[in-house]
């Protein structure tokens, strides 16, 4: 991790448990982002942006892709485990999720495709755009 | 980094805002066929006042387009009709008539004419048609000036029942000149009807200058208080300084601009935007009848800058901002780019650097592999 993303640092190893917080930043105009990424065996990664905090679009409650604890959901269960390196995997796709979560915020479309196309926050450009100006 | 107008990922913040903004000038601008239209448009007047029966037959008319159009800084209206300003300029001796005999002359002359009787209205200098489908066209008469030399001519005011100094031509080629980057400044010769250039090749001062209009049409509610082009464009070409980056241009120019009020706020005066080309036109003369609008200007422009200044040091929230300053193509803009991106991710041609910068997979420290986002429903 931090050959490849030195503003990562391991906060928690504890065995079962491991966490990293860094910083990201999709686009040179893009916000950093602090981002805790938390691995604990055999869940799933766990990734919070901690700084700044995430806001929504328009009146809409959460953000697309997301779990209900406001954690990222950056792929399918079957695209990811414990053998694949988070630096390789889970950090790339956080970024991509950043630049488009970026991009909705600003305009209400979410162009980075996805599961759950129907909900609200998904909604292609046009439809949401009209609804919520 | 991928060619301008397609650009995906960026070096530096500086030239991420520029291919923002001219996606933005992209939208802002004339549209091909619309700048078509209004050159045809413009052959067939053309035509008419140069075959027989024409009261300007015998005196060598030539119509020439001024303003935006021949500049290459066209802006499309909020809303309303899109002007276009064409001279026409004869060789006649302008001391044997009345100031204003020109303009009556062409006025007479194209409402006897079947087409243009419906469509024709007189304003202060120039014959105006409005056409139904969001144009006008304004054609101003104007005579040689044979006093001044070169390009200059004389062009009538009905308020002031006289004929005024003016040289549009010189002005677009001034305009153009200066429109030259530091590597580039080479001399360049106005061309009739410049062909529309895509925006990607247009100069950072043009897209400056189209960017100033835009902020003019939405800062200014009344159009009484709003700054006219020419004071735009004059004043942008004025303190403009070669700049190769458009945003760098407009933070040079804004500086400028607002250095000049301030000094001339000292000197108890309003500043002068003399016509380059013709020293005896001030375009802000219109401020000396109308001090509210010149206040405007100044507390607009000073406000312009330290926004602009704080979209200049970025972030995500300056979108916002910039969406503020020149509207819905900012949107627009952003979501060109969120889909080149999503097509360059579909592509597998994407990695990320060190900070999480999204990049080509030549610099960046991880592929970007394929996934779908997913989460809860």
């Amino acid at each position: 991790m931090r050959s490849r993303f030195p503003h990562f640092r391991r906060t928690t190893n504890r065995g079962d448990q491991i966490k990293w917080r860094g910083t990201l930043q999709p686009s040179p105009r893009s916000d950093l982002y602090e981002v805790e990424i938390a691995y604990e065996i055999p869940c799933r990664p766990h990734i919070q942006v901690m700084t700044p905090g995430l806001t929504t679009w328009g009146d809409l409650k959460r953000q697309p892709h997301t779990f209900r604890d406001g954690s990222l959901c950056v792929h399918q269960a079957h695209e990811w485990h414990g053998n694949k390196l988070i630096a390789e995997t889970i950090i790339p796709w956080t970024c991509l999720w950043l630049a488009f979560y970026e991009t909705w915020l600003e305009t209400g479309c979410w162009l980075g495709e996805g599961t759950h196309p129907d909900l609200p926050e998904h909604s292609p450009f046009g439809e949401i755009v009209g609804a919520a100006a | 980094m991928a060619t301008a107008e397609k650009a995906i990922w960026f070096q530096s913040s500086r030239e991420q805002l520029d291919a923002l903004l001219l996606e933005v000038c992209e939208g802002l601008q004339l549209s091909l066929s619309r700048h078509e239209l209004a050159v045809e448009r413009y052959g067939t007047v053309n035509e008419i006042l140069e075959k027989a029966g024409s009261p300007f037959q015998l005196l060598r008319p030539r119509i020439f387009p001024q303003g935006s159009m021949a500049l290459g800084t066209t802006c499309k209206p909020v809303e309303g009709p899109h002007d276009l300003d064409f001279v026409l300029q004869i060789d006649a001796p302008h001391w044997r008539w009345h100031p204003l005999a020109g303009l009556s002359a062409l006025y007479e002359f194209l409402s006897s004419n079947e087409t243009y009787r419906k469509m024709i209205s007189l304003k202060n200098r120039v014959v105006r048609l409005t056409y139904a489908d969001e144009f006008y066209m304004d054609i101003l008469p104007a005579y040689t000036d044979l006093s001044s030399g070169g390009t200059c001519i004389l062009v009538p005011d009905r308020a002031r029942v006289s004929l005024c100094p003016s040289n549009p031509e010189g002005f677009i080629l001034w305009f153009r000149n200066t429109c030259l980057t530091r590597t580039r400044r080479v001399m360049e010769k106005a061309k009739p009807v410049p062909a529309q250039e895509a925006v990607h090749e247009k100069e950072p001062l043009q897209l400056a200058v189209q960017l100033l209009k835009r902020w003019r049409d939405l800062a200014f509610a009344e159009e009484c208080l709003a700054p006219i082009s020419v004071v735009l464009t004059t004043l942008a070409g004025m303190h403009y300084a070669g700049e190769e980056s458009v945003s760098e241009a407009l933070t040079t120019i804004l500086a400028g601009i607002v250095n000049a009020i301030a000094l001339a706020d000292l000197q108890g005066k309003r500043i002068v935007v003399r016509n380059p080309s013709n020293l005896l036109e001030d375009f802000g003369e219109r401020w000396d009848a109308n001090p509210q609008a010149y206040n405007a200007f100044k507390a607009g422009i000073r406000r312009l800058q330290k926004e602009w200044a704080v979209i200049v040091a970025g972030g995500r929230e300056t979108d916002k901002e910039l969406e503020r300053l020149f509207g819905e193509y900012v949107r627009t803009a952003l979501v060109k780019r969120a889909q080149r991106l999503q097509e360059a991710r579909n592509a597998g041609a994407l990695a990320v650097g060190s900070t999480g910068a999204i990049t080509g997979l030549a610099s960046g420290v991880a592929r970007i592999r394929p996934n779908v986002f997913h989460g809860d429903e």
